[in-house]
């Protein structure tokens, strides 16, 4: 996470134009932004690095492998980039489609740089919150992992705001058994009260309710 | 009837015309007693509506109308037991199976359009269908069964519930006929469907009425009809009518919402039909129509009050609201709502001819009437008032009056003036009045009545009479009206002139010319010291401060006199005239007199509006009257008129304007062109629909183009404008005329436009419009030139061969009869002997040349020439007369002869050399070719303007191409900039960046600047401009400024470019324009293949027999067989926005590059355009 913070985001802009490649590359390093330039889609796909920290700033018209088409590409993959379109024509169905899956931004040629390097911050900062929440996801699931069935059974009962003696007695069990469940439980979920412990089952995707 | 049912079903064998007499018979199914009766009195001066009629001696092919549709086009379709008729409102146009094979039958028993716009006609022998121009037969496995169509009834999807006379009922659902179980009852009774609001199938028969729920008949639920022969049809609310014996229900839901009984049974019940202003119409089988207002009013209509026959059939309403009565035997009847009433002998108005209408004090209405004296109207009730002493001799009343003081005056021709009042009618004494004519009456503000009469005027003030005549300044002659303007001062008009008194002493009124302002009728004082005059005979004056403006019908103004004007509560004027009745507003009446507007908007009433006379009465006062109620009243040759303007509704529907043929006469053919002007001309005609293109062969003498306007309100007063794009800059007034002629027209691509006007001016402005090219005049060719040189070399080698030693001698032995055919030739002829002297000239060279005969005989022919070219002449002569050839002297050169004048003039020669005794001859055929170079120059300018459009519209394609190449180097250039400023900004970045970043902006920017320079270049308006040209350099520019066209439509682009090819002469914008098209065109062929898989090729080769071949390939969708010969005439476009021009014109720039194009289909799939050009030769010097 701190690895996250302290490095540059990155920008992988992709057009096939040299000459914008070259412009927005120096716009971009002017803005402290580390960049990487491709001059098609195709070339992405082979070459970007998934796990890198940043954004995709994505022309729409290019030969062969449209900008949209590498936007679903990356859908498929399961790839989770922000991506900024740049277009030549404000084609409203494009752009449509574009947001619709999940663009941060679609904007027209020539770009001012405000309007640019705004939208871009957006999308370096949707990456950013993107990985914490997977990186949160995973480190759950990872505790989660380490718990034993009945200690999982026990939590799910807990979380749903039973007592012990409760628990206990669904489970077939003596309140006292339950109660060293429950202390494994926080420890395994590193979880400080009941309410952390609720808000990390729900962040689970732990069905909490009243069952 | 079950005989006759049967025969009929066996019948198909049987001529229609048999059929026909039988119909009857069939058609009494309904047999209801059909009883006299009298709902309402029936009155022949019908008050609502207008009736006209429409029989066989009009044009219908039979006397009878079975049923009636409007087409989308606007046309009215109606049938006929001997053919389906369209009609415009003028014309009827009949189709039966002599002219349309399509139809099977001319009887026409039913028809019905449906919402996809399909006519669907029921005839003796089988449905058809019809669309646009175009039939189509129900098929034999459709599911069709039954004879013909008793009722045709269509819900809101489109699905159709037919029923036939032998009892059939038919579901039409896509497309294919089911027959739905028979409702019971008697399947011999007449049969009736209907559709409700929530889309399901009624029907009406035997006394059942039961809707279908999907696979069987429900029972409505309902007390039983009072009658088994009922009918039924559609509520506009969306419910079902059913109308039995004399009972008219309505049914919604199955459920009886409504009753109401008429008074009496209407008779044999045929069909009902609901109107938009939701009368219920009921036809039936012999006692004519009956009508059931929403107020519970019941009319009836017979032969006694306007139709024509008893047996009606139909009631149709057209989209301006007319109502259309098809009859069994009496023509076809429109009723149309009417605008005047008139109040005529029949209303209590004893004579014919009314002089004079004045409002009554209470409301009503005096009436003047010229033989039986006054009569007053109060209601609707008329009464005479007689005059004391006069009830035995006719009593011409002229003018009448109801003055403010309660009194009535009535002026008479030969009795006098009469007062009526509280104390009785008296006479007012013939001297009191200066005579005993009196024409006019008029009260002033002051309320003094003036008196105008035959010799005099009076004015009567309360107490005494006063008399004016000639003394005070009157010429001797009637007063025809009077007025008083916003200063109080009265003025008067007698026809010789208009007069103001001033002083108590008639000052004339004179125009700006200082001419008097004769046959003013009447006039009417408006502000700022207007007056407004009403001339007999040359329209509408109008006075203000001394100048006069006129509006007549050179401004639009209908009619030419006007009688009397009346203003209405919302700004209208209403003129009377002796042409019916004008209305026009106030403020369009002073913008034409203001010169604002160019003509006159209004309205012109006559008898289509219900007026009994058009004439109204004029040259008396007052001749028309407005009551307290608003109504306007105007005395006409024929009762009083009457209209209400607030109830006025103007159609509001704008005339389908189309047109209908275009015929023309023309040479006999294209080949014969030898053929003299006077060969038997061939007449051809084309109706619509029309073909893409309509080429009119050259020399086309007389064209006329017939259209329509479709109101048939008053189709008579429909308007037309016309315009042929190619001659006319302006719309041209064609008046009422459907048909535009024109002759001579010179060759060129023509677009005749025609808009038309409804009935109260309302222009359709879209209008229509025909597209059509005249060939080109034929030009002198050489093949002709050359039959003509040998037809006189004939003559003139007989004169040479008797050519023998002495040149005197020579001339004298000229044979008369060749000499005559050298001298008739239409071209300059001479005959050069080797020393280069003229032998023989005929009279067009004379002319030509402007000199005289003797005078060019025996001359050197270098007389002839320009002075730069007389020593080089020489020469060449010389070497021609060592090798003598027939041929045409200078191939390729320009040539230029010389005028006695010093002027030059552009010439083509021929030259033929002749062996004789005495030597050589040449015989120069010498054709000026002035008149043909200025003809290539307009037609090679209109080759460029046309080019240039059509580069003009090719961009609007190519935009979003452009703004992609524009906004490459735009982006490059702000976002260089931009960094370059926050290099600086922040000091990070050194200069030699930004200098790198600088020199990227000047690149950027040249890139697209020459961008730029391509477009205006494209874009440009010029000259050919003829250049060597590297065919691949052209081809590279082109793919540059579609590159990302192409681009964003997912197509692959590859270029083939042999870098061998040699250059070829041509202008690069043309060419260049020619490659775009066809890519765009090859861009859009491909639209229908899977984005993955559109590939374009642009390949350029050298072409041994053609010299430099461009291809362009596609893999779309490539061009249908029947197309392929016609993609370069104008016109013709598969696309459905296309102005088929592009490839016309693509064309054209190829064949002025002397190449050509052409397109073939590929083998697997998509077309190819190729155009292959000349390769360009350094020009010999």
């Amino acid at each position: 996470m701190s690895a996250l913070q302290c490095s540059l985001p990155t920008v992988y802009v992709v057009d096939d134009e040299q000459s914008v490649l070259k412009a927005m590359s120096r716009l971009l390093r002017s803005a402290r932004f580390n960049v990487v330039t491709f001059a098609s889609a195709q070339k992405f796909l082979e070459e970007h690095d998934p796990e890198a920290w940043g954004c995709l700033l994505l022309d729409c018209a290019m030969p062969g492998f449209s900008g949209l088409q590498l936007q679903q590409e990356l859908t498929r993959r399961g790839i989770e980039r922000p991506i900024v379109f740049l277009t030549g024509r404000g084609d409203v169905p494009m752009s449509v489609r574009a947001m619709k899956s999940g663009a941060v931004d679609f904007l027209t040629k020539p770009v001012n740089d405000d309007d640019l390097l705004q939208a871009l911050r957006a999308a370096v900062e949707r990456d950013r919150i993107g990985r914490l929440e997977r990186a949160g996801a995973a480190d759950i699931q990872r505790r989660l992992s380490a718990l034993t069935p009945r200690e999982r059974e026990v939590m799910l009962h807990v979380v749903c705001g039973k007592l012990n003696k409760q628990v206990a007695a669904e489970l077939g069990t003596v309140e006292k058994t339950i109660k060293v469940h429950r202390a494994r439980v926080m420890e395994k979920m590193e979880a400080e009260s009941l309410a952390d412990l609720v808000r990390l089952a729900e962040r689970a995707g732990m069905s909490v309710g009243a069952s | 009837m079950s005989i006759v049912a049967r025969w009929i079903d066996g019948s198909t064998r049987l001529i229609d015309g048999l059929m026909t007499s039988m119909v009857w018979v069939l058609l009494a199914c309904g047999r209801l007693d059909s009883s006299a009766l009298a709902i309402i009195p029936p009155t022949s001066n019908d008050h609502s509506y207008v009736i006209d009629t429409w029989e066989t001696d009009d044009g219908l092919p039979e006397n009878s109308a079975t049923a009636m549709a409007q087409t989308p086009d606007g046309y009215l379709w109606f049938g006929t037991f001997n053919g389906l008729v369209r009609f415009d409102g003028v014309t009827f146009k009949v189709f039966d199976p002599s002219n349309t094979p399509e139809l099977p039958s001319a009887s026409i028993v039913n028809l019905h359009l449906d919402n996809a716009g399909w006519l669907w006609v029921s005839t003796y022998r089988g449905v058809v269908l019809l669309k646009d121009g175009k039939w189509r037969n129900l098929a034999d496995n459709d599911g069709w069964v039954g004879d013909f169509v008793r009722t045709f009834t269509e819900r809101g999807n489109g699905d159709l519930l037919l029923t036939t006379y032998d009892g059939h009922v038919l579901d039409c659902s896509g497309g294919r006929f089911t027959e739905l179980t028979a409702p019971p009852g008697n399947r011999k009774k007449g049969c009736f469907g209907a559709a409700d609001e929530g889309g399901h199938w009624w029907i009406l028969r035997d006394g059942y009425l039961g809707w279908w729920d999907g696979d069987r008949w429900s029972a409505a639920v309902t007390s039983p009809l009072p009658s088994d022969d009922g009918c039924c049809g559609p509520a506009r609310d969306g419910g079902i009518w059913v109308f039995a014996q004399r009972e008219l229900r309505k049914y919604r839901g199955g459920i009886e919402v409504s009753r109401r009984e008429l008074p009496e049974q209407p008779g044999g019940i045929w069909s009902l039909f609901e109107d938009s202003e939701s009368n219920v119409w009921i036809c039936t089988l012999d006692s004519g129509l009956c009508r059931i207002a929403p107020d519970g009013e019941v009319r009836r209509w017979t032969t006694a009050n306007g139709l024509r026959y008893d047996g009606t059939r139909f009631v149709f309403e057209d989209r301006e609201h007319n109502l259309w009565i098809g009859t069994s035997g009496g023509g076809l009847t429109r009723f149309k709502p009417r605008r005047f009433r008139t109040y005529g002998i029949e209303e209590g108005v004893a004579e014919r001819v009314v002089s004079s209408v004045a409002p009554s004090g209470s409301g009503g209405l005096w009436i003047a009437t010229y033989g039986k004296g006054v009569f007053r109207l109060e209601g609707d009730r008329i009464e005479n008032v007689a005059l004391p002493g006069l009830s035995n001799v006719p009593v011409y009343a002229q003018s009448v009056l109801a003055d403010h003081g309660g009194r009535t005056w009535v002026g008479t021709f030969s009795e006098g003036l009469w007062l009526l009042d509280q104390s009785g009618t008296k006479r007012i004494p013939a001297d009191q009045t200066g005579g005993g004519n009196i024409i006019s009456l008029f009260e002033d503000s002051r309320g003094r009545i003036w008196i105008g009469g035959g010799e005099a005027v009076s004015v009567f003030d309360g107490e005494h009479f006063a008399v004016y005549d000639e003394d005070q300044g009157l010429p001797p002659s009637g007063i025809c009206c009077f007025a008083e303007d916003g200063e109080g001062v009265i003025w008067l008009s007698n026809l010789a002139g208009v007069f103001r008194l001033e002083h108590e002493r008639f000052v004339e009124v004179r125009d700006d010319n200082g001419k008097p302002l004769v046959e003013i009728t009447c006039l009417k004082p408006d502000a700022g010291g207007t007056m407004w005059m009403g001339s007999r005979t040359s329209g509408l004056l109008r006075w203000r401060a001394g100048l006069l403006a006129r509006i007549d019908e050179r401004v639009g103004l209908p009619v030419r006199a006007v009688h009397g004007m009346l203003e209405d509560d919302d700004g209208f004027w209403w003129m009377a005239s002796n042409r019916g009745v004008v209305r026009a507003r106030r403020s369009d009446l002073e913008a034409v007199a203001d010169g604002k507007a160019a003509t006159l908007k209004s309205q012109h009433f006559n008898t289509e509006d219900g007026l009994a006379s058009v004439e109204c009465a004029g040259g008396k006062q007052p001749v028309c009257a407005r009551t307290a109620d608003g109504r306007l009243w105007f005395a006409t040759l024929k009762g009083v008129a009457t209209v209400d303007p607030k109830t006025l509704h103007l159609n509001q529907e704008p005339p389908p304007t189309l047109i209908e043929e275009l015929a023309w006469s023309g040479p006999a053919t294209q080949g014969d062109r030898r053929g003299s002007a006077n060969a038997t001309a061939v007449q051809t005609r084309v109706t619509a629909p029309f073909p893409g293109s309509i080429v009119l062969s050259a020399g086309t003498r007389q064209l006329e183009i017939s259209y329509t306007g479709l109101s048939f309100v008053a189709p008579e007063k429909v308007r037309f404008q016309i315009m042929l794009e190619g001659q006319d800059e302006h719309w041209q007034d064609a008046g009422t005329r459907r048909t535009a002629e024109y002759h001579n027209l010179g060759p060129g691509g023509y677009v005749f436009h025609v808009r038309a006007a409804n009935n109260d001016g309302l222009w359709n402005e879209t209008g229509a419009s025909l597209a059509f090219t005249l060939q080109p005049f034929y030009w002198q060719t050489w093949g002709f030139r050359g039959a003509v040189l040998v037809t006189l070399l004939a003559g003139t080698a007989g004169i040479a061969w008797r050519v023998s030693g002495a040149k005197q001698r020579t001339r004298r032995e000229v044979d008369e009869r060749s000499r005559l055919m050298v001298e008739a030739a239409p071209n300059a002829m001479i005959m050069v002997n080797a020393d280069g002297l003229i032998m023989l000239a005929n009279a067009q060279a004379e002319q030509d040349f402007g000199y005289r005969r003797n005078e060019l005989i025996d001359s050197p022919v270098e007389m002839l020439l320009p002075e730069r070219f007389q020593r080089v002449h020489r020469s060449l002569r010389s070497n021609y007369f060592l090798q003598p050839t027939a041929r045409s002297m200078g191939a390729g050169l320009e040539l230029f002869g010389r005028h006695r004048s010093g002027s030059e003039f552009p010439v083509e020669i021929g030259l033929n050399p002749i062996q004789t005794a005495a030597g050589p001859f040449v015989l120069a055929s010498i054709i000026n070719i002035s008149e043909r170079k200025r003809a290539e120059r307009e037609s090679q300018q209109q080759r460029n303007e046309l080019a240039h459009l059509s580069r003009v519209t090719m961009l609007g394609e190519l935009s979003g191409s452009l703004s992609h190449e524009l906004n490459q180097p735009l982006t490059a250039i702000l976002s260089n900039a931009q960094a370059a400023l926050r290099f600086l900004a922040n000091d990070q970045g050194d200069i030699d960046e930004v200098r790198l970043i600088l020199e990227d902006i000047v690149s950027e920017d040249k890139r697209a600047g020459e961008i730029i320079r391509r477009l205006r270049l494209l874009l440009k308006k010029g000259e050919v401009n003829l250049q060597p040209l590297n065919m691949n350099e052209v081809v590279q520019d082109a793919l540059k400024l579609i590159r990302s066209d192409l681009m964003n439509h997912g197509i692959t682009l590859r270029a083939e470019l042999d870098e061998a090819i040699p250059a070829v002469s041509g202008d690069r914008v043309q060419l260049q324009q020619v490659l775009l098209n066809l890519i765009i065109n090859a861009s859009d062929a491909m639209s229908g293949v899977p984005t993955e898989g559109r590939q374009l090729l642009v390949r350029t080769m050298l072409a041994p027999a053609d010299g430099v071949q461009v291809s362009v390939v596609d893999n779309g969708s490539g061009i249908p067989p029947e197309a392929l010969q016609r993609v370069f005439e104008p016109f013709f476009t598969t696309k459905s926005l296309g102005m088929g021009l592009g490839l016309a014109v693509c064309n054209t720039i190829i064949v002025a590059h002397h190449g050509r194009l052409w397109a073939v289909n590929n083998i697997d799939r998509g077309a190819t355009f190729c155009f292959a050009l000349p390769v360009h030769h350094e020009k010999t010097p």
